[in-house]
C-alpha cells in the first residue's frame, strides 16, 4: 500500500446549484485536514460534462469523490448518479449524495444506485462540520481500497 | 318376441294334424312290430325268473337274520345262568372260608385255652393237662368241621395232635412258622394230607401270651370232601355236562383242586400244561371274570364262566358243554331252515299261477290287436287320402315318397312333381328352419308341431302349421309331414297384433293418464303417465281396488262418481282429486268410455285425465297475487302508472293509484285514457316511451333508473322502474328522490372540495416544508458559521442576537422537518407488505440505543408478529412511541414496555411507561398536530411525534390512544388488522 503522497490534493466535484451550499462546503472545507480541490458545478448536466471532460470541461481532471445534490436543474442527482454508475471509467469515484430530504424513500433509491454514501444537509453548522471530517475519514479508507492508482 | 314364439315349436299344443298322425302312427307302428312279439314272451319268463330269485334271495336273508338273534338271545341266556352260577359258588367259597377264619380268631382270642395251652406248653408231660388238651381238641373234631387239630408249641419243641401223627401238611407247616412271626389268623391253600393223602386245608391260629409273644400255634385241619367239594359239584338244574372246576396256578401248569366229573381222582393231582391257551382253565388265569368258549382237560368244546376267588389264588369255573348249551341254537336253525323253505315254495306257486294267467291274457290280445289293425289301416288310408291337411311321407333325406290330395292342392304341384322333390324345396328361402329337427333325430312321442313357411308352386308365401313324426313302415325308417294351411289365420293374427301393439303403446305412453277398471272396481290397466301422477308403480296398484287412488277428504264423493260411469254414465269432464303415493293430492279432469262385450254386459270402464293441479294452482296464485299487487299499489307511497299496449304502438295510460297525485302533483283522472304522450308531452323526444313499450312487450326486463324530469306543471328527480305485470302492460313506478338528489350532490361536491384541499394543503405541505428549508438551512448555517466564526469578537449584544437566529432558524428547521414527515404519511407512502415487526422494532431499538444509554432506559419487548404494513412508517410509530416515552421521564430512569397481544381480529399494541403521565382532558389533544403539553424549556420537541403515528395508523385502519394518569405512566396503544 502505497499512501498518497501528502502534496497532492484529491479533486472534489461538488454537483451543487445553491450558491449558498457551495461556500458553506467551501468554507468548512477549508477548516478540513486533507489538501483538496474543489470543482463546483451548478446542473447534472455540467457534471456529467465535467466528469466526461467534455465542451469547456475537456481539460477537467479526473475526479477523487464527487459530492452530489439530490434536486438540481437539468438532470437531477438521481440520473447523475445513475450516469456515473453505468459508466465503467467513473463507476469507482465515490459520491456522497447531499441532500435536505431525510425521507428514507430517498435514501433507498439513492442506494439503489449504488451511492457510496449517503449525507442529509444539516442545518446545524456544527452537524455539517462533523459531516465533513467523516467524508474526509471515508476518503481516508477510500484512498486505501485497492485498484485506485492514480 | 312374439314372431318367435309364434313361429316356434309347440309341443303343449299339438295341433288337430298331429293329434290325428300321431294316434294313427301309433297303431302302425303296433302293426309293423311283429317280429318282436316272440321276444316278449321269453323276457317275460325271464322277469319271472328274476322275481323269484329275488323272493329266495329274500327269504334266505330274513331266515338268516331271524336265525342269527335267536342265537344270540340263547347264547346271551346260557351266558347268564354260567355267569350266576359261578358267582354264586364263588360267594358260597368265600363264605366257607370266612367262616373258617372266624373259627381261628375266636381260637386266638379265647383267654381260657390261652391259658390252658400255656400251662401245657409249661408242664408238656403233666398227664391232667394233656388230657385236657386232649378233650378240648377232640370236641373240636367231633363237632364235624374238622378232621384234625394240632397244637404246637411257639419253638416247635412240643406238639399235640388229634390224629397221633407227627407230621403236618407242608403248607400248614408253612402257615405255622408264618403265624407265629405275624400273630396273625391264617389259611392254608388246598394240599394233599402226606398221612392220609387227601386233600386238606388248614387254619393256623396262633395264640399269644399276655406279654404278647405267640406262645403256641393251633392248627385246625379241614376235608374239602365235606364241604367245598359237593358244593363244586352241585349244580342247579339237571345238566348232562355241567361242571364246576376250582383250578390254580402251579408254577407252568394248572392245577385242578377239585376232583373232575370226567375223571376219577384229580384232585390236587391232575395237572396241565399252560401252553394249550384254548383250554377254559387257562383262560380264566390270563383273564378277567366273562364267559367265554375253549376246550375243558377232555378236549371237549366247552362254553363257561371264569372267575376268581378273592383273597385266594384260586379260579373257578362253571362250564357246561358246548353241544348242550347251544342245543336251543341248532332248533332254531332247523325250524327257520324249515319255514324259509315253505315260504320259497308258495312264492314260486304263486308266480307259475300268474304266468299262466298272462300268457292266456296275452294271445287274446294279440287277436284284438290284429283285428284293429287290419282297421286301422284302412281308416289311415282314407284319413290320409282325404284328409283336410296336406299329408306327406319322406325318407331320411327328406325326399317325398307319399303325398295326399290336400298336398296336391295346397303346394300347386302335381302328385308326380312331388314325388320327384326335397321336403326342403317346398321351404320358403328367407325362412331359416332350425326348428326341423334332423332326420336321424330319435322319434319324440307325440312328435313336434312346428309353425314354418312355405312356398307354393307359384311363389306365394304358405304360412303352414306342420307335425313331423318319424315312423317306420317296412322296416324303412320314414318322416310323416302333416301340414296345415295356416295362411290366413296368420295374416289376421299379425294384423291383430300390430293393431294390438299400437294400441298398447298409445295407452303406455299416452301423455294424459289413462286407467280401466273392471266392474267390480278393481284396476286392470294403469299407464306410464297413471304411474308419474301418482308416483305409484303399476304393479303396486294393479288389481287393487280404485279407492286407493282417492285421498281420504274425497274418496266417497270419488266413489259415487265412478259408479255413474260404471252405471254407464259417459264423463265429459268430471274432477276428481288423486292421491300420490307421498300422500299429496293432485286434481286431475276426467272422462270415461264402459267397455261392453258381444252380450252387453260391462268388462271394463276406461277413464282418461288431465291434471291440472299445476293450472288451479297458478290461478289461486294468480288471483291472489293480483289482490296483493292491488293493495300494494294502493298504498304505495310512490306514484305509480299502468300503461297498456294498444294497437299502433298506443301506450295508453290505464290506471294510477291515489299516491301519482300527490308525487307527481297532476289528478290521474286527467291522464288516464291518454296516451303517454299526450299525458306527459315533456317524454317526447326522449327514448323513454319506447323504453316502456318494450318492457309491456316482454323485449326488455324491468328497468330502473334515475331521471330528472318535469314541464310546466311540475318538476323533480326520480326514481323510476318499469316493469311488465302482464303481456302488454308496463307499470311505471316513480319515486320522487328530488330532496336525496340535492344532498347527494351537496355532499359530493363538499367532498371534492375537501379532497381537492386536502391535496392542496398535502402539496402545500411538502412544498413549503422542502422549499423553506433551503433559505431556511442558509440562514441557521450562516447564523452559525457567523457565530462560529466571530462569536466573543463583536459586542455581547451581537453575540445573543446571533444565538437567538441560530436557535430559531434551527427549530423552524426540525418544524419544517416534522410537517414534511406528516404530509407524507399519506402521499408517499410504502404498499403494505408481510412484515415481522420483530425486525422493525428491533431495528428501530438500535437506532435509538444511543439515547436508550443516554437516559439508562429499560426496554422489554413481547414477541411481535408478522402482519402486513409499511414497514417505514411502522417503524416510525415505534420509534416516536418509544421517544417519546424516553423523552418524558419524571426522576426514574425510564422502564419502558412494548407490548403486543392478539384480540378478536386484530393486534393491540401498546407502549407503556413510567414517566410523567398525560392527564385525561388531554388524551385526545396529543395526537393533533403542532400540539405540545410540555414547555419547551422541559422537554424539547414539536408536537409532531404523536400526529405523525395518529396518521400512520389511521392510514393502517386502525386505532391510536392513550390511558395515563398524571404522574404514573402512560401506556400508548394502537391497533392493527390481522
Amino acid at each position: 500500500m502505497t499512501a498518497r503522497p501528502e502534496t497532492a490534493p484529491i479533486e472534489i466535484l461538488l454537483v451543487e446549484d445553491n450558491p449558498g451550499d457551495v461556500r458553506l462546503t467551501q468554507e468548512v472545507l477549508k477548516e478540513g485536514r486533507i489538501r483538496n480541490t474543489l470543482n463546483v458545478v451548478g446542473d447534472g448536466a455540467e457534471a456529467l460534462d465535467f466528469l466526461h471532460r467534455r465542451g469547456v470541461h475537456a481539460n477537467a481532471k479526473p475526479q477523487d469523490l464527487i459530492l452530489l445534490d439530490l434536486n438540481l436543474p437539468k438532470l437531477n442527482g438521481r440520473e447523475v448518479l445513475a450516469e456515473i454508475k453505468s459508466d465503467p471509467l467513473l463507476r469507482h469515484v465515490p459520491v456522497v449524495v447531499l441532500t435536505t430530504s431525510s425521507a428514507e424513500a430517498d435514501v433507498l433509491s439513492a442506494y439503489d444506485l449504488h451511492a457510496n454514501c449517503y449525507i442529509t444537509k444539516p442545518v446545524d453548522l456544527d452537524q455539517f462540520v462533523r459531516v465533513v471530517r467523516s467524508i474526509e475519514d471515508f476518503w481516508l479508507a477510500i484512498v486505501r481500497l485497492p485498484g485506485d492508482d492514480s | 318376441m312374439g314372431m318367435t314364439r309364434a313361429y316356434g315349436e309347440r309341443p303343449g299344443r299339438p295341433s288337430l294334424a298331429a293329434v290325428t298322425g300321431g294316434q294313427a302312427l301309433t297303431q302302425w307302428s303296433a302293426g309293423i312290430d311283429r317280429g318282436a312279439r316272440g321276444n316278449a314272451k321269453s323276457r317275460a319268463l325271464v322277469m319271472l325268473w328274476v322275481l323269484f330269485f329275488l323272493a329266495a334271495i329274500g327269504v334266505a336273508i330274513l331266515g338268516r337274520l331271524y336265525f342269527l338273534r335267536q342265537s344270540k338271545d340263547i347264547i346271551a341266556s346260557k351266558s347268564i345262568e354260567l355267569a350266576a352260577v359261578r358267582d354264586l359258588k364263588i360267594e358260597q367259597i368265600r363264605e366257607w372260608r370266612a367262616g373258617m377264619l372266624r373259627d381261628g380268631e375266636v381260637l386266638a382270642g379265647d383267654p381260657t385255652l390261652r391259658d390252658e395251652i400255656i400251662r401245657w406248653t409249661a408242664n408238656p408231660s403233666d398227664p391232667a393237662i394233656t388230657s385236657t388238651m386232649r378233650d378240648w381238641m377232640a370236641l373240636m373234631v367231633d363237632k364235624g368241621e374238622y378232621s384234625s387239630v394240632s397244637i404246637t408249641s411257639a419253638d416247635g419243641s412240643q406238639r399235640i395232635s388229634t390224629s397221633g401223627a407227627a407230621s403236618s401238611t407242608p403248607s400248614a407247616l408253612a402257615a405255622s412258622r408264618a403265624a407265629r412271626a405275624s400273630g396273625e389268623v391264617t389259611l392254608t391253600d388246598l394240599s394233599l394230607d402226606p398221612e392220609t393223602g387227601r386233600p386238606t386245608l388248614s387254619v393256623v391260629a396262633p395264640l399269644k401270651a399276655n406279654t404278647g409273644q405267640t406262645t403256641a400255634v393251633v392248627v385246625l385241619n379241614r376235608d374239602p370232601e365235606q364241604f367245598l367239594f359237593p358244593i363244586l359239584q352241585k349244580w342247579p338244574s339237571p345238566s348232562p355236562s355241567s361242571e364246576t372246576l376250582l383250578i390254580r396256578r402251579d408254577g407252568d401248569a394248572i392245577l385242578y383242586l377239585n376232583d373232575l366229573r370226567f375223571k376219577s381222582d384229580t384232585a390236587l393231582k391232575s395237572k396241565l400244561p399252560l401252553t394249550n391257551s384254548s383250554l377254559l382253565a387257562i383262560q380264566a388265569l390270563t383273564g378277567p371274570p366273562r364267559v367265554t368258549e375253549g376246550v375243558d382237560y377232555r378236549g371237549v368244546p366247552v362254553f363257561g364262566a371264569l372267575g376268581r376267588v378273592e383273597g385266594t389264588p384260586w379260579y373257578l369255573i362253571a362250564k357246561v358243554n358246548r353241544s348242550e348249551a347251544f342245543a336251543g341254537v341248532l332248533e332254531s336253525q332247523i325250524s327257520t331252515f324249515l319255514a324259509a323253505g315253505v315260504v320259497l315254495a308258495i312264492i314260486a306257486l304263486g308266480l307259475a299261477v300268474a304266468w299262466r294267467q298272462r300268457a292266456v291274457e296275452y294271445y287274446r290280445g294279440r287277436l284284438d290287436i290284429e283285428r284293429s289293425e287290419q282297421l286301422l289301416s284302412q281308416q289311415y288310408d282314407q284319413l290320409v287320402r282325404y284328409a283336410n291337411d296336406a299329408v306327406l311321407l319322406t325318407d331320411e333325406q327328406a325326399n317325398i315318397v307319399q303325398a295326399n290330395v290336400r298336398a296336391v292342392a295346397l303346394y300347386g304341384y302335381s302328385a308326380d312333381e312331388l314325388l320327384a322333390m326335397s321336403l326342403d324345396e317346398l321351404l320358403a328361402p328367407e325362412q331359416a328352419q332350425p326348428e326341423v329337427p334332423p332326420l336321424s333325430e330319435p322319434p319324440e312321442a307325440e312328435g313336434r308341431v312346428l309353425e314354418i313357411r312355405q312356398l307354393h308352386k307359384n311363389g306365394e308365401l304358405i304360412y303352414a302349421e306342420t307335425s313331423m313324426q318319424r315312423i317306420e313302415t317296412d322296416g324303412e325308417p320314414r318322416y310323416l309331414t302333416i301340414t296345415r294351411d295356416v295362411t290366413e289365420r296368420k295374416v289376421a293374427e299379425d294384423a291383430l297384433r300390430q293393431t294390438t301393439a299400437y294400441l298398447e303403446n298409445l295407452f303406455d305412453y299416452a301423455n294424459a293418464p289413462i286407467i280401466v277398471w273392471d266392474p267390480q272396481r278393481h284396476i286392470t290397466r294403469f299407464n306410464h303417465a297413471f304411474e308419474r301422477l301418482t308416483a305409484m308403480e303399476a304393479e303396486e296398484v294393479l288389481g287393487k281396488d280404485l279407492s286407493v287412488l282417492f285421498p281420504e277428504a274425497t274418496r266417497e264423493e270419488s266413489l259415487d262418481l265412478i259408479a255413474t260411469a260404471t252405471e254407464g254414465e259417459h264423463w265429459e269432464t268430471v274432477e276428481i282429486p288423486i292421491r300420490r303415493a307421498d300422500g299429496s293430492v293432485r286434481t286431475a279432469l276426467w272422462n270415461s268410455a264402459n267397455v261392453y262385450d258381444g252380450a252387453g254386459d260391462l268388462l271394463a270402464t276406461i277413464a282418461q285425465g288431465q291434471d291440472i293441479t299445476d293450472r288451479k294452482l297458478a290461478e289461486d296464485a294468480l288471483q291472489h297475487s293480483e289482490e296483493r299487487f292491488r293493495n300494494i299499489v294502493n298504498s304505495s307511497p310512490a306514484a305509480i302508472y299502468l300503461y297498456r299496449l294498444e294497437p299502433h304502438d298506443r301506450l295508453v295510460l290505464t290506471a294510477a293509484n291515489p299516491s301519482s297525485d300527490i308525487v307527481i302533483g297532476i289528478d290521474h283522472d286527467d291522464l288516464i285514457g291518454k296516451t303517454i304522450e299526450e299525458a306527459f308531452p315533456a317524454l317526447v323526444g326522449t327514448d323513454i316511451p319506447d323504453m316502456y313499450r318494450a318492457v309491456a312487450r316482454g323485449d326488455l326486463g324491468s328497468q330502473s333508473f334515475e331521471v330528472p324530469y318535469g314541464d310546466a306543471r311540475f318538476s323533480g328527480y326520480y326514481a323510476v322502474t318499469a316493469f311488465q305485470t302482464a303481456a302488454g302492460l308496463v307499470a311505471v313506478d316513480f319515486v320522487d328522490i328530488s330532496d336525496r338528489k340535492r344532498a347527494e350532490e351537496a355532499l359530493r361536491e363538499r367532498t371534492e372540495d375537501l379532497a381537492r384541499s386536502n391535496a392542496e394543503l398535502e402539496k402545500f405541505a411538502y412544498i413549503a416544508s422542502h422549499d423553506l428549508q433551503e433559505p431556511l438551512r442558509m440562514v441557521a448555517s450562516y447564523t452559525q458559521l457567523l457565530q462560529r466564526r466571530y462569536q466573543g469578537k463583536l459586542d455581547q449584544d451581537a453575540d445573543e442576537f446571533i444565538a437567538y437566529a441560530v436557535d430559531g432558524a434551527m427549530r423552524m428547521q426540525t418544524l419544517i422537518n416534522e410537517l414534511l414527515v406528516y404530509s407524507r404519511v399519506g402521499t408517499q407512502g410504502s404498499p403494505f407488505v408481510e412484515t415481522d415487526l420483530d425486525e422493525v422494532l428491533g431495528r428501530v431499538l438500535e437506532v435509538l440505543s444511543i439515547s436508550i444509554a443516554e437516559n439508562e432506559a429499560l426496554i422489554t419487548v413481547d414477541p411481535m408478529p408478522t402482519l402486513s404494513c409499511d414497514p417505514i412508517q411502522m417503524g416510525q410509530v415505534f420509534q416516536n412511541l418509544l421517544t417519546n416515552a424516553m423523552k418524558f421521564h419524571g426522576d426514574e430512569p425510564p422502564r419502558i414496555h412494548v407490548g403486543a397481544k392478539h384480540v378478536d381480529a386484530e393486534w393491540v399494541f401498546s407502549v407503556q411507561d413510567n414517566g410523567i403521565g398525560v392527564e385525561p382532558e388531554y388524551f385526545d389533544r396529543i395526537f393533533v398536530i403542532f400540539q405540545r403539553l410540555q414547555s419547551r424549556a422541559d422537554y424539547p420537541g414539536t408536537g409532531m411525534g404523536l400526529a405523525i403515528c395518529k396518521r400512520i395508523i389511521e392510514r393502517h385502519s386502525g386505532r391510536i390512544w392513550v390511558e395515563s394518569k398524571q404522574g404514573s405512566g402512560s401506556t400508548f396503544y394502537f391497533t392493527l388488522r390481522d
